[in-house]
């Protein structure tokens, strides 16, 4: 029974899930169908607070501890700003299948929490395929739409070709060990097998956490999925990709190896390079934060890389995720607000006039973004980021990061400068934003203001959720 | 042991063709059919390795990635059927709407 208690919060996700499936019609008036969402995932996390810590290894390939209990606090958070923040908006994005949306959208976040929780190979890779599954059908939910369709093609494509590659490195493992386990009783043999399985589950997973070289997928999914699809996943897949990353080299690849630490540098210079300077040339709103996640998935790695020499390293990785989580869905939120086809910049032109709120918040996201005061949050993410790359002697990477923070500023200006100093066109009225968005959009902003201010209750919980992870 | 070399050498095999296949050919159903392809070249690794290994873990790992495939399929000709319907081909070139 006690093993049961452990999948209660995805079984609350999963199987609350099915409501959408078997009700009908009846769900989809006035927002029914959001709050049931909001509230099946608050009922999620209060599971999640409740159920106790595993003892020892579970061999239901599912261990609870404060990592795995972090991480999911925050694929469900996001799951909720997101699904407040865009209640109503699905029906105006022309979604024309609520209920399936919903349910979509639910058993992505069951996939998800399955990741972050998973410490055994197989049930990672379910896992991943749960939620990457339900965000490919999700990518194309506007079916009249020609973009959505594209992008959800393109993703599926990709991403089944990546899971391959995931699986593959897998095989290898389990050739090498003979489990299927991430956590190996015996010292693991370092060897040519053990060595290719490495970069093939480094490579899967680099692509779901759209880090370049293998981040052609994310500006074409972020720009083609319908807005509010995409503030939900620009979150959610962060989050579980990242964590299932992080248990992946400390629990299975035992850091650190010469090879896997200068993979790992690559890969985190190339994705904050790469991810700037594709930004820096974009028109559309979407594929310029898409970039840009680009790039910040590489500031998150680069703590990972430091991560080789201690717990710190993950403490500001995992500070930054949280304040990124923060203000990439409170920017798409916006976003969303702003309109179903709220792309172009030129669209934000004179926002500051038709809806101050938005325009202040939104603002305050791309200056945390770019980790300029008052957006704190991001600065001091940056800064904790930074600074540990540099106690650990990885100053390439420092600096490397240091100077496309700079040149990212050149590109998350122009938001904020179209919306407060170009006029728009003068027939545009005032923009009504629903309760909910107000709330949930005015949540992410203060919580990117009092991160900054005040770090260190979160600082104090990321240090403890790394403390679990790496003293295993 | 020879025999064991010889199994993982056909999956891997196996595996490059169809990452090259998704690499070079332009048919979404045809890259599709090459991802599965991949798939089933690890299933072949899995119980090679499950052989080699004397457990059963491999081979019921086996199981699960053929249901995923199954699954993946039936997502994956569904959006295709999408594409096809906006743009009347299935020829990756032509899906072609979001670029850069």
């Amino acid at each position: 029974m006690n093993a049961l208690a452990s999948f209660t919060p995805i079984l609350a996700v999963s199987v609350g899930s099915l409501l959408y499936l078997v009700t009908g019609r009846a769900l989809e008036r006035r927002h029914r169908a959001a709050s049931v969402a909001a509230l099946l995932i608050a009922a999620a996390m209060v599971l999640l607070c409740r159920i106790p810590d595993s003892i020892g290894e579970s061999e239901y390939g599912f261990v609870v501890n404060d990592f795995s209990r972090l991480f999911a606090m925050m694929a469900c958070l996001g799951a909720l700003l997101s699904v407040v923040s865009t209640a109503g908006a699905a029906e105006r994005e022309g979604i024309g299948t609520i209920n399936e949306y919903y349910f979509l959208l639910l058993t992505s976040l069951a996939g998800a929490m399955v990741m972050v929780f998973a410490t055994d190979y197989l049930s990672l890779f379910i896992g991943v395929e749960v939620a990457s599954l339900a965000l490919y059908c999700l990518c194309g939910s506007r079916v009249s739409q020609r973009s959505g369709s594209e992008a959800s093609m393109k993703y599926f494509l990709l991403g089944c070709f990546s899971s391959a590659f995931l699986l593959l490195g897998i095989a290898f493992w389990y050739g090498a060990t003979g489990s299927l386990s991430m956590v190996v009783q015996d010292e693991v043999p370092y060897n040519t097998m053990v060595f290719l399985s490495f970069l093939m589950v480094l490579v899967g997973m680099a692509f779901k956490l759209g880090l370049a070289p293998f981040h052609l997928w994310v500006p074409d999914v972020y720009q083609g999925a319908p807005t509010s699809v995409t503030t939900f996943m620009s979150c959610i897949v962060k989050v579980a990709a990242f964590g299932a990353l992080l248990k992946v080299l400390v629990l299975g690849y035992v850091y650190p190896q010469a090879w896997s630490m200068s993979s790992l540098w690559l890969l985190a210079a190339l994705a904050m390079t790469v991810g700037n300077l594709a930004a820096l040339q974009q028109r559309s709103v979407k594929r310029m934060l898409a970039y840009s996640s680009v790039a910040q998935a590489g500031y998150i790695l680069v703590g990972t890389v430091a991560t080789a020499y201690g717990a710190d390293g993950i403490v500001a990785s995992l500070y930054y995720l949280m304040s990124y989580c923060c203000m990439t869905i409170g920017a798409f939120a916006v976003l969303s607000a702003v309109g179903p086809d709220a792309d172009d910049i030129a669209g934000l032109r004179g926002l500051a006039k038709r809806s101050p709120f938005l325009a202040g918040c939104m603002t305050l996201f791309f200056l945390g973004l770019a980790g300029l005061p008052p957006g704190l949050a991001g600065l001091m993410g940056k800064v904790l980021i930074f600074s540990e790359a540099l106690s650990y002697h990885l100053y390439g990477l420092a600096i490397l990061g240091v100077l496309n923070s700079a040149l990212a500023c050149a590109y998350y200006f122009r938001v904020p400068v179209a919306m407060y100093f170009q006029p728009g066109s003068s027939d545009e009225g005032r923009i009504p934003v629903t309760i909910a968005a107000v709330l949930a959009i005015g949540a992410c902003a203060l919580a990117v203001v009092l991160f900054g201010i005040f770090p260190e209750p979160l600082l104090a919980i990321a240090g403890k959720a790394a403390g679990t992870l790496v003293g295993r | 042991m020879t025999s064991m070399v010889a199994y993982i050498g056909v999956s891997l095999v196996l595996f490059t063709l169809g990452a090259i296949g998704v690499c070079i050919r332009r048919n979404a159903i045809v890259v599709f059919m090459c991802i599965e392809m991949m798939l089933n070249a690890v299933n072949l690794a899995f119980v090679a390795f499950s052989k080699l290994q004397g457990n059963l873990d491999g081979q019921v790992a086996v199981f699960f990635v053929m249901v995923i495939a199954a699954a993946e399929s039936a997502v994956g000709l569904a959006i295709i059927i999408s594409v096809f319907r906006s743009i009347v081909s299935v020829e990756t070139t032509d899906a072609a709407q979001l670029k850069w």
